[in-house]
């Protein structure tokens, strides 16, 4: 009889979840399905493919995420490992100033960020992207990490400085070993923001030939005429790679996100 | 670096609030305070202010209790496939919001594929001009911002219980606390950490909202969906009020750390 009862509430359960999930799929199926009308599946990413500049588009995006990912992540790390590692004057108060960085909308900066590229006369380079995309990134990773490094045991830390090891070298050598899940997500997460960024391009670039791939919808749009289905397929492939790099490092990043979150 | 990118913004922003300042590359000239006041008497400020409560608080209760459902039903082992089901609520937090907002702002059209879902389960009822309607315009802002970002309340959510101590759950069991009671007085309760972490982020994700409302409303229609950001912008970098524009976003950095600043002090009060 319980076993009935159980049996009925777990279909029941599973029903419901189903039910819940539905919502959140269904807009990305749409998408799908949309990319597909038109001149066709085929056709509207061959489209995207060969008359969008697609490609250099993704290739200018990847070399504004590689650099955004690698500079976050050097001083993510370094400083995080600083701030829970070693002692040093001032330590709370500095890193309650850097989280300040969390609280503040990149778009309050606008003026600012105007000034100082113009002043470096870094208009047009891709690090007038690339150095504000990375200091806004570093406040939130910056506080995930450090709350995971926390959770290694300073004993470890402390045997390896006995067995000779400067700061550096516990660093590379034991700290960011066991930083593996952390260092997924703050490479996903530096990642999905550079690759995802629309404004600071559009702000700060010109030139055509340096755009990034959040313009390769607007080839197919104009004043007149909107070809949506080859728009819905260059979201689509604009979403691919973040999509990709999330399922490879998904373990990890759950994980460390996790990890990193609780306090 | 961090440091100096953010902090010389901040004091750049508030002494550019107080100039007169319409071409960027000519110099400006002291106004003192005359932008504040012409702020404090600005309805727009106001209406945008309006706005933000009402998404973030509407944003973060809904995030928090879908989240937080994901989570407990998903914690068991009842439910099928439940890689899959957390892969698929995921999934909308590694979209770029400027993807998000091209595909809602078709989707949400009148005849766009939200409507025609809702007609197909017999809800054919709730219907709308989603984004044409200035009474539902923000309402749809809400759900784009559910939609994206549910995982991440139910990420978080999701480690917290991993780490509630099975003995007090098992404890409440055996005393014959049913599943309800379980999940209110027992597991709620003590995830006090992560409520706190999801209402702080998710009203300084509010005032921070910016590419949503830009990209699928522009802040309109006739000024509905108008947020603080989106004043910023406009005023800056349309139409070149650098000296108010900073005004703005001096205000808006006041308010998120005054935020974050009062919520930790009651929160570690409460503690005590």
């Amino acid at each position: 009889m319980s076993t009935q009862i159980s049996k009925k509430k777990k279909i029941l359960q599973n029903v419901v979840m189903v039910a819940f999930v539905i919502p959140f799929i269904f807009p990305l199926i749409s998408v799908i399905a949309r990319s597909a009308q038109g001149e066709g599946f085929i056709l509207n990413y061959k489209a995207v493919f060969l008359k969008s500049p697609f490609f250099q588009f993704a290739v200018n995006s990847l070399y504004i995420a590689f650099f955004t990912v690698l500079i976050t992540f050097i001083a993510t790390m370094l400083s995080a490992y600083a701030f829970s590692k070693i002692n040093f004057r001032g330590r709370s108060t500095l890193f309650i100033l850097l989280l300040g960085g969390l609280v503040l909308p990149g778009i309050a900066l606008v003026v600012p960020l105007f000034i100082m590229v113009a002043k470096l006369g870094a208009f047009n380079t891709y690090w007038a992207v690339i150095i504000p995309l990375a200091a806004t990134a570093i406040s939130f990773n910056l506080l995930l990490a450090k709350n995971y490094m926390d959770s290694i045991q300073n004993e470890i830390v402390e045997a390896a400085e006995i067995d000779g090891c400067n700061k550096l070298q516990v660093f590379i050598r034991i700290i960011l070993p066991l930083s593996k899940p952390i260092s997924s997500v703050i490479v996903i997460w530096s990642f999905l923001a550079s690759w995802n960024e629309f404004f600071l391009p559009v702000l700060f670039i010109q030139d055509p030939t340096k755009q990034t791939v959040a313009q390769v919808p607007q080839y197919f749009s104009s004043v007149y005429i909107s070809d949506y289905p080859k728009i819905f397929a260059a979201l689509i492939m604009i979403s691919l790679p973040t999509l990709i790099l999330y399922l490879v490092f998904q373990k990890n990043f759950e994980r460390g996100l996790s990890a990193g979150a609780v306090k | 670096m961090v440091g100096v990118v953010v902090y010389f913004g901040i004091a750049y922003t508030f002494w550019g609030s107080t100039r007169e300042w319409s071409d960027i590359r000519s110099p400006s000239t002291s106004i003192g305070f005359a932008n504040f006041e012409k702020m404090a008497q600005d309805p727009i400020v106001y209406m945008a202010l309006k706005h933000i409560l009402i998404f973030g608080f509407l944003t973060v209760l809904i995030q928090m209790i879908l989240g937080f459902f994901a989570a407990v039903m998903l914690s068991g082992d009842t439910i099928i496939a439940r890689n899959i089901h957390k892969t698929f609520i995921f999934l909308p937090v590694i979209i770029s919001p400027a993807v998000t907002a091209i595909s809602f702002r078709q989707l949400l059209s009148p005849d766009g594929e939200i409507n025609s879902f809702l007609r197909l389960i017999g809800l054919g009822f709730l219907q709308q001009e989603w984004l044409a309607d200035t009474r539902v315009a923000l309402i749809s802002l809400v759900i784009i911002n559910i939609w994206q970002w549910t995982s991440f309340s139910f990420i978080l959510y999701q480690a917290a219980l991993s780490q509630l101590d099975k003995e007090t759950l098992e404890a409440a069991e055996i005393d014959g606390a049913n599943y309800r009671q379980v999940i209110t007085r027992i597991i709620a309760p003590q995830l006090k950490g992560t409520h706190l972490t999801l209402i702080i982020m998710g009203f300084i994700g509010s005032m921070k909202t910016f590419e949503l409302p830009f990209l699928v409303t522009r802040g309109g229609p006739a000024g509905s969906t108008e947020f603080l950001t989106t004043y910023i912008f406009d005023q800056t970098v349309v139409r070149f009020k650098f000296g108010y524009g900073s005004t703005l976003s001096t205000l808006l950095c006041i308010l998120s750390i005054a935020f974050t600043v009062v919520l930790l002090r009651n929160s570690r009060q409460r503690n005590m």
